[in-house]
This record gives C-alpha cells, sequence and structure tokens, in this order.
C-alpha cells in the first residue's frame, strides 16, 4: 500500500475568532507510522483530525500530504481513509457495496472491484457477509467494515476517530490487536484520536499529546510516559507522583521527601522544579536510607498482581504500586521504609 | 385493567369512530336525500360520484391541486429543514416561527387574506393560487416531519462518503437521499392529505372552475342534500386511511418479521476468527 507522510505546519483554527481550537499545531508524521492524539475532550485533537480530513478548514497554516498541499482541497479530493466512532456505515447498502463505495467513487470497474471489495473483507476477517447489511452485525463487526472500507481504496493515509470508543473493553483490546496487525500487514499511515491514555500508550509509535488546542507534546511511547515535559503530560498518562522540588545543583533536589538525587545534569541552585516518579518505580527497603523517614500507609487497594500503597512520606502525598509477590510483607503494616532509584526520577522541564 | 375504564375507553372509541360507520353504510344508500338508517343498498352513489362531471371534475382538481401541493412544500420544506437543522444563521428563530405560522393562525383568516390578496395577484380560481395557499397549510407539517428526521440523521454518514471519494451532490443522491426517502415520503403524504381534504380556504378562492372535492361536497349538503357526497366522503376516508397505511405498512412488516433487532454485542463470540 502506497504510504505517505503528514504534515502539519503551523495550523491554526478558531472557530469564534477569539478561542483557539487548534493552536500552532505542527507535526510531522512519517509515512507507515502509527501516531495517536491523545488528550481530554476539548484539547484540539478532534479538531485536527476535522482539518486533515477536510471537514474543518485552517484560519491559517499549512497540511501537507506526501508533497501535495492538501488544505484547500474538499474531502473527497484528499485520498483519505476514515473510521468513525460509530461505524457511519450506509445503512441502506449491503456490507459489499458499503466496502466497494469508495471503488465505484473512482469509477473502478465492476471484476476489479468485487475482487478488491473481498480482499479488503478478508483483511478484517468479514469474509462470507457480503450479502448483509449493516444492522444486521455487531458493533465490533460493523466497525471492521469501516476500516475494511477506509483501507480498500489504498489511501494515502487512514484518520482514526476514537474507533473503538462504542465498544465494549474485552472487544476494545481484541480490536486494538487487530488494528496493529492490519497496521504491520499494509504499513499505511494511521492517524488515530483517542482520549484513552492505555490505548495509545499500547497502539502507536509516536503520541502526540493534546491540551487546549496546542500540542504538548509529541513522542514515543516510552518519551511521553519516562520522560513527560510538562507536570499535564506526566499526570494524564500513567499513574504519577509529582513532587515539588528545589535545586541544590549537580542533580540533587530539597523535596520535601528529603533530599533526592537525579541524574539530571546540571540545574542551577534553588530553581524551581517538579519531580516525577512512578508509583511502580518506588520500592519497598529493608531498612530506612540516610535522611529519609518511614513512609505512613493510609490505605492500600489489592489488585492482585500488584498492591496500590497510599499514604505519606513526610508532608508528601505518595502512590507506591507494591508487585503482588512482595505484598503480603505489608500484611497489617500501617509503615513501612521506601527506596527508588535516582535515574527513575525524572526532572519535569 | 379496571373493567369500568375498559368500558369507557370503548365508548369514548365509538364516539369517535361512529361518523365513519354511519357515513360508510349511507354511501351505499339507495334513499334519495341523507336518511339513516338505509331503506336499501346500492352501489348508485359511488356509480354517480365517478360520473357526474359535478363529481368527477372536482376529484380531478383536487387530485393535480394534491399534487402541486406536495411538489411545492417539499421543495420548500426539503431546503428549509435543512437550513434549520444544520445551519445556524441570523434570524433563524424568526424563520422557524414564520414557518409555523400556519399552523397557529386560524384558516379561515388565512382564506379571507389569500381572497383579498390573490384577487389582486389575479390567482383567484386557478390551480396555482390553490396549490400555493395549500403548500403554507402543509408547510408546518412537512417541516416537523422533515427537521425531525434530519435531527436523527448521523451525520457522519455524509463525511464518511465525503472522505471515500463521493462529491457532496453525490453524497445527497447516495446516501442522504435514500437513507431519510421515508420521510420525504411522509411529509409528500401529509402535504398531499392537508391539501386534499382542506375545505375553507378552498370555498373562498378556488371559485368554481377550479373547485375541489370539499368545496364540491360543501356545496351538495348546503344546496340539496345529495346522497353521492357520502360516497365521496367515504373515498375521502378511505384515501386517506391508504396513505397512513402505506406509511405505517413497511414498520409493521419489519417488525414483524424482525428485521431492525439488534444483534447482541457480546464481544469475541460476534467478530470473525481472524484474531491475531
Amino acid at each position: 500500500m502506497n504510504a505517505r507522510s503528514l504534515t502539519l505546519r503551523s495550523v491554526n483554527k478558531s472557530y469564534d475568532g477569539k478561542h483557539m481550537a487548534a493552536d500552532d499545531v505542527s507535526l510531522d508524521i512519517k509515512a507507515g507510522e502509527f501516531v495517536s492524539f491523545l488528550g481530554p475532550s476539548g484539547s484540539g485533537k478532534t479538531t485536527t483530525l476535522m482539518m486533515i480530513a477536510g471537514f474543518q478548514h485552517p484560519t491559517s497554516g499549512e497540511i501537507r500530504l506526501g508533497e501535495r498541499a492538501i488544505d484547500k482541497l474538499p474531502p473527497h479530493k484528499r485520498n483519505i481513509g476514515m473510521v468513525f466512532q460509530n461505524y457511519a456505515l450506509f445503512p441502506h447498502m449491503t456490507i459489499a457495496d458499503n466496502v466497494a463505495f469508495p471503488l465505484r467513487m473512482r469509477g473502478v470497474e465492476r471484476a476489479e472491484k468485487d475482487r478488491r471489495s473481498r480482499e479488503a473483507l478478508a483483511k478484517v476477517g468479514l469474509q462470507g457477509f457480503e450479502k448483509r447489511v449493516p444492522s444486521e452485525l455487531s458493533g465490533g463487526q460493523q466497525q471492521r467494515v469501516a476500516l475494511a472500507r477506509a483501507l480498500v481504496f489504498q489511501p494515502d493515509v487512514i484518520l482514526l476517530d476514537e474507533p473503538l470508543g462504542a465498544l465494549d473493553k474485552a472487544l476494545r483490546e481484541h480490536m486494538q490487536v487487530e488494528l496493529k496487525r492490519i497496521h504491520r500487514d499494509l504499513g499505511v499511515t494511521m492517524v488515530y484520536v483517542t482520549h484513552d491514555q492505555s490505548e495509545a500508550m499500547t497502539m502507536s509509535d509516536r503520541i502526540a499529546v493534546f491540551k487546549g488546542g496546542r500540542i504538548e507534546q509529541v513522542g514515543t511511547p516510552n518519551e511521553i510516559y519516562f520522560a513527560p515535559k510538562s507536570r499535564f503530560v506526566a499526570s494524564f498518562i500513567g499513574d504519577s507522583n509529582i513532587i515539588a522540588a528545589t535545586s541544590l545543583g549537580g542533580g540533587r533536589f530539597e523535596t520535601p521527601v528529603g533530599v533526592v538525587d537525579t541524574k539530571a545534569a546540571g540545574g542551577d541552585r534553588n530553581t524551581k522544579a517538579e519531580l516525577l516518579l512512578r508509583p511502580e518505580m518506588i520500592r519497598l527497603a529493608v531498612r530506612a536510607e540516610a535522611g529519609r523517614q518511614a513512609m505512613k500507609i493510609d490505605s492500600t487497594i489489592n489488585y492482585g498482581d500488584n498492591l496500590l500503597v497510599v499514604g505519606k512520606l513526610g508532608t508528601q502525598a505518595i502512590r507506591m504500586r507494591v508487585p503482588g509477590v512482595d505484598a503480603r510483607r505489608l500484611d497489617g503494616a500501617s509503615e513501612c521504609h521506601v527506596t527508588w532509584r535516582s535515574e527513575d526520577v525524572h526532572v519535569i522541564a | 385493567m379496571n373493567p369500568f375504564l375498559r368500558a369507557l375507553a370503548l365508548l369514548i372509541a365509538v364516539f369517535v369512530a361512529a361518523p365513519m360507520f354511519i357515513v360508510i353504510p349511507m354511501s351505499f344508500s339507495s334513499a334519495a336525500s341523507l336518511t339513516f338508517p338505509p331503506p336499501g343498498y346500492t352501489l348508485a352513489n359511488y356509480i354517480n360520484f365517478f360520473s357526474d362531471p359535478n363529481w368527477t371534475e372536482p376529484l380531478v382538481n383536487s387530485v393535480i391541486i394534491g399534487i402541486g401541493t406536495v411538489f411545492v412544500t417539499l421543495s420548500l420544506a426539503i431546503p428549509a429543514s435543512f437550513a434549520l437543522v444544520r445551519h445556524i444563521f441570523l434570524g433563524r428563530g424568526l424563520f422557524n416561527l414564520l414557518i409555523m405560522l400556519p399552523m397557529i393562525v386560524p384558516t379561515i383568516v388565512m382564506a379571507l387574506g389569500y381572497y383579498m390578496y390573490f384577487g389582486q395577484l389575479r390567482l383567484v380560481q386557478s390551480y396555482l393560487g390553490v396549490i400555493l395557499a395549500h403548500s403554507c397549510i402543509a408547510m408546518p407539517m412537512a417541516t416537523l416531519i422533515l427537521t425531525a428526521a434530519l435531527k436523527g440523521f448521523d451525520q457522519s454518514v455524509e463525511r464518511a462518503a465525503m472522505s471515500l471519494g463521493a462529491s457532496p451532490f453525490t453524497t445527497f443522491r447516495l446516501v442522504t437521499f435514500p437513507i431519510l426517502r421515508p420521510a420525504f415520503t411522509v411529509a409528500g403524504l401529509f402535504a398531499f392529505i392537508a391539501s386534499f381534504d382542506e375545505a375553507v380556504i378552498a370555498l373562498f378562492i378556488s371559485g368554481r372552475d377550479k373547485a375541489t372535492l370539499p368545496r364540491q361536497m360543501f356545496n351538495a349538503v348546503r344546496q340539496e342534500a345529495d346522497p353521492t357526497i357520502s360516497a365521496a366522503s367515504s373515498f375521502l376516508f378511505l384515501l386517506v386511511l391508504a396513505g397512513i397505511s402505506i406509511w405505517l405498512a413497511p414498520q409493521f412488516l419489519r417488525r414483524r418479521s424482525g428485521f431492525t433487532r439488534q444483534p447482541l454485542e457480546n464481544g469475541a463470540t460476534n467478530t470473525a476468527p481472524a484474531a491475531s
């Protein structure tokens, strides 16, 4: 399949001339890449997707698909496949006619059209459903049809607008695997909008985190998770402890939990910073470390494979995840000693 | 249910339906005037209704005016409904109110207005005049039906069609129109019925030349108590009944065959075996 790169250059969108729905959005998506737009509702991710698709027009800025500037083109001339949250199948057409629709629009001759629609349906595991109508299919099946319809005409890029949002949890996880497989098999560029951070983590090559119309950070799932550039990204993705700190220079910080060493380079004395410590990075220790108090345990929640411990270290509220095998050491305890590695402490820029 | 309530409900139903149960037997009556119960039974009234030019001409007029009303009403109500549902524009509330006005203003007031205004425009006693007036009467209902359907219409289906390569016009032709066809049909049907049994405006402006069926019925009962009127009434009633049935039948059949039954959403068992 012909994958193309997608470039957004200083794209702005305002509906009312005051509030910016998309604010200076710039992004380079490589050919064949799977990029997620992640953010809360109203963060601009859907507006940006709608501008790529052509249903909204940028107030200013440029959108390029490969070498082609597309921001002035109407949606039907962009050659972009799109999958919607509510499937958006044509209820009055059979599954075969739904999938063949984009080929029909492109004047593909009949035999070729039938062959390619059958192939596309086979790719999503729905051979033999050609004669049915959408209302006879389950939600998961309808979304597969929508996917087949979006890829049958070999679009330059496929946009997915919260495609799994209407499905139940088990089916959603199953479809995530399916989508990744299809992405791998076809090598097509995919842009995936979601507000579900775990979905973005598991599926994406890169994640663009949106907030208030702006892209807060773009990076691989690991960069986003382990090295967030802002407090918002740190707290939006995964569980987090964010600790206010004052630099002592040389990567050391004065904090409510005592002096914390990090691997961060340099840093001026007395500048304020925030430290990120993921709950699973805090571990139980046998004895107290020098200069560190014991953690007071307020409550625990047992997940079986891990135990979430909520408590206080000094004046700092701390969430800690203890692996299930170690959790029994905490039975009945009201305090525990904790430790972490200095390389796990991330300084939020 | 309480037997007393049941009896009361039955009584009300009988009272509401009674005119039909009197008019239909009377239409087969052999009496020369309107009397009940009929002394004997004959088809003479129906034969007269379909052969006497005094009745066939108004019938043809009514059909022509009805069809004209459907076309004028739909060609105005469809764009109006799209504008009302999909766009925010200055004066939208006022626009909506104007469309609904014929439902609020007493018909007799509108009829008098048309009588004077259309007189100036030389539209009295013409098909066009009656069609225009009837279209105003039909607009509120048609617009209500269409806006309700449009509000329930998922626009992402249109967006899907466009992203797949359909131009806006092709999208309307292949997607929007077929999906909304039932609503268009019902709106058209109601417009036809609104025109077909409208008497007040027809009395004021249709004149003798372009007399509609209800106007002729009114004249007949006032002047001579012609029993053909009962055949005309029954015909009118059956036509409206047939119209409503055409609308309801597909829904009824579909429900019977379980066609609209929603499939269960039970995860992996429903999805094809192409997993991982």
